[in-house]
């Protein structure tokens, strides 16, 4: 049993305070839903767990078994046993899967031999044509193909948490299927933890979450159950975020928030 | 540079080769008194750092035959050997081969000439296709003053050859000047592909210059990997209608390495195409220039051209620029050109990172990728995955 316990974490981008102090303590084989609207400071949560740049942390924790994680390199996290499925997959020019996942298995001290075998097998599972792998990273997938790749990632690499940042997003309803019962499978396989961040109740039709937070200005305001996503379906974030849309920053904002 | 350049002078006794080559060098020899030595304080070479460079002592023609070596049996259509071997008409088409790529603003293809004892030529006849590459290999010298080599290769009309390039040797305090001519018959396709991977006290100017008639093809893939010094200059001179050339080269600069290369992309004809993609990284404290030209002649017109050279930065401590230029003298064109010189992108270093590889090693992948756009025009001859380990040994050892 792993736990991931964040607390009182706050972070900014420039002078702007994005995250204002987050408490969140996820148990391994739950999936803990974050939904928010639009600029409420989800994004900034899954990148600075993983350590993304560009932010600041200004105070808190994130802990994984009591390793306090955001004094490590980011690379470090993830071979400690966090994932991060990107909203925007990264595309990587003239580099494959295959060697990507064999350079951290190499890192992580963790035999490489089986990496093809398992990438291709976890391709089978979420429908991503072979063909793919063999591909650089990203290169010219649709948003769909880059969803499905992230998710033969999480399979292969087996991590203890992950956080799935708007995994549903670009995803067909076929591909979202596919998607949301590989990483409902990994709960019970490995006991995967999960954090899937969505704006919609749409995933958490097909993946089912344990608890359901809503987040907004920074911080999580409420917590329940599955019964929480049904009520925003039809009520809408209006009761939590700020219904003008003046709230929103003036500037452009450089990070997807 | 070359500032303290001894020339043989105008009328020297220079070692016995056939008339017309020795008539080509005497040629050569003139224009290189009349033309400015290469110097610094000239645009042509002013990021080459080239000052210290000295050339005292060209071997000038040094014994007979060619230094070059050709690996590989005996091929069916193909004529090998040195340009003194030639008599007669072809002869006379080496001579003009040679004559005619000769460009008195480089002065370096009139030394490379004058000094040149004799080029090796290989012969394509028209139609032939040659099914396995041709390997060439340029030695470098024993550290005594400066060598030069030529290599010609003349492409029948519509014959097929690629031919591998590479120069190897010890690593001795020396001067290579290394010229490559090739040319293009109607609707041939010839493609070469060139390794430079000399030791780190080697330094090394070059010149691959093509002449490319109609309907033909001309592909250059170019790997500049050692050297202390290296300067490199491709000339596509698409001279036929519908002629096209492509231009591919990687550099990979460590320690306080230097490179500089310069290429022309010259249509003029009609319908022609070119397209050049170069891609550097930088490490350590070395350093790289790329200037590079677009010409469209009067007559270009329906000129296809593209142009891109990008630069990674893997260390504060590098320098680079590039100088893209445009010359256009017909309005009926398209012609692209992009330029950049930049850190690693960080989105993806961060992306390899979140799966857990280190650092160092998303760096090495990330830069491996890069050069892939250009790696792969070495697989055909079977040159890439050599080409790719050396890469990866290089990067992993940092600067």
């Amino acid at each position: 049993m792993s736990e991931l316990v964040i607390e009182g974490l706050r972070a900014s981008v420039g002078d702007r305070e994005i995250l204002r102090g987050v408490d969140l303590v996820v148990r391994s084989g739950e999936v803990h839903a974050i939904m928010g609207p639009n600029g409420s400071g989800k994004s900034t949560l899954s990148g600075v767990i993983m350590g993304r740049p560009g932010y600041t942390v200004t105070g808190g924790s994130v802990r994984l078994d009591g390793t306090e994680l955001l004094g490590l390199d980011v690379w470090e996290r993830a071979q400690a046993g966090v994932f991060l499925a990107m909203q925007y997959p990264v595309e990587v020019p003239g580099v494959a899967l295959g060697e990507v996942l064999t350079a951290a298995a190499n890192a992580g001290g963790r035999d490489s031999g089986s990496v093809a075998e398992l990438v291709a097998s976890e391709a089978d599972r979420v429908g991503l044509d072979r063909s793919f792998l063999l591909r650089s990273l990203n290169v010219d997938f649709s948003g769909g193909e880059k969803k499905r790749n992230e998710t033969v990632q999480l399979g292969v690499l087996r991590p203890r948490f992950a956080i799935l940042d708007e995994i549903d997003s670009g995803l067909d309803v076929d591909a979202l299927g596919q998607v949301a019962r590989r990483v409902e499978d990994a709960t019970t396989e490995w006991s995967l933890g999960v954090i899937a961040v969505t704006h919609y109740n749409r995933l958490l039709e097909q993946l089912h979450a344990d608890v359901v937070h809503i987040f907004a200005g920074g911080k999580i305001l409420q917590s329940g159950g599955p019964e929480l996503a049904t009520q925003l379906e039809i009520s809408g974030y209006g009761e939590w975020a700020p219904a003008e849309p003046s709230a929103a920053p003036l500037e452009p904002d450089p990070f997807d928030l | 540079m070359f500032s303290t350049l001894t020339l043989p002078s105008p009328d020297a006794a220079l070692p016995p080769v056939p008339d017309w080559l020795a008539s080509c060098r005497a040629d050569a020899l003139r224009r290189l008194h009349d033309a400015a030595p290469p110097n610094s304080a000239a645009e042509e070479w002013r990021y080459s750092d080239v000052d210290d460079v000295e050339l005292e002592s060209v071997a000038f023609g040094a014994g007979p035959g060619p230094s070059v070596r050709v690996e590989g049996p005996a091929l069916d259509g193909v004529t090998v050997g040195a340009a003194s071997e030639f008599d007669g008409p072809a002869a006379d088409s080496v001579a003009q081969a040679l004559a005619s790529t000769l460009d008195d603003g480089d002065p370096i293809s009139l030394v490379s000439l004058v000094g040149l004892s004799d080029p090796l030529v290989i012969d394509v006849a028209p139609g032939r296709t040659v099914a396995e590459p041709i390997r060439v290999t340029i030695p470098v010298g024993d550290g005594i003053g400066a060598h030069t080599a030529a290599v010609v290769v003349r492409a029948g009309a519509n014959s097929d050859v690629e031919v591998v390039v590479s120069s190897d040797g010890d690593d001795v305090e020396s001067l290579e000047i290394v010229r490559i001519v090739v040319d293009v018959a109607s609707a041939a396709r010839v493609r070469i592909a060139e390794v430079c991977n000399v030791g780190s006290r080697v330094r090394r100017i070059s010149s691959v210059v093509g002449r490319v008639e109609r309907d033909a093809s001309l592909s250059i893939a170019h790997a500049a990997l050692g050297g202390a010094a290296t300067r490199t200059r491709f000339d596509a001179r698409l001279v036929g209608r519908g002629a096209s050339g492509d231009l591919r080269a990687v550099y990979l600069g460590t320690g306080d390495q230097r490179h500089d290369l310069r290429t022309f992309q010259r249509h003029e004809a009609p319908d022609t195409s070119s397209n050049l993609v170069f891609k550097g990284a930088l490490d350590g404290r070395s350093r790289a220039v790329y200037t590079g030209l677009i010409h469209v002649g009067h007559d270009a017109r329906g000129t296809n051209a593209t142009q891109s050279n990008r630069i990674i930065k893997l260390s504060d401590d590098t320098w680079a620029e590039s100088v893209p230029n445009l010359e256009i003298h017909h309005n009926d064109v398209r012609c692209a050109h992009a330029s950049a010189v930049g850190p690693i992108d960080e989105d993806q270093r961060f992306y390899l990172e979140s799966r857990g590889v280190p650092p160092e090693v998303a760096e090495r992948l990330v830069v491996a990728g890069f050069f892939e756009e250009v790696l792969g025009a070495f697989d055909r001859s079977g040159e890439g995955a050599a080409l790719r380990s050396t890469v990866n040994e290089r990067l992993g050892a940092g600067a």
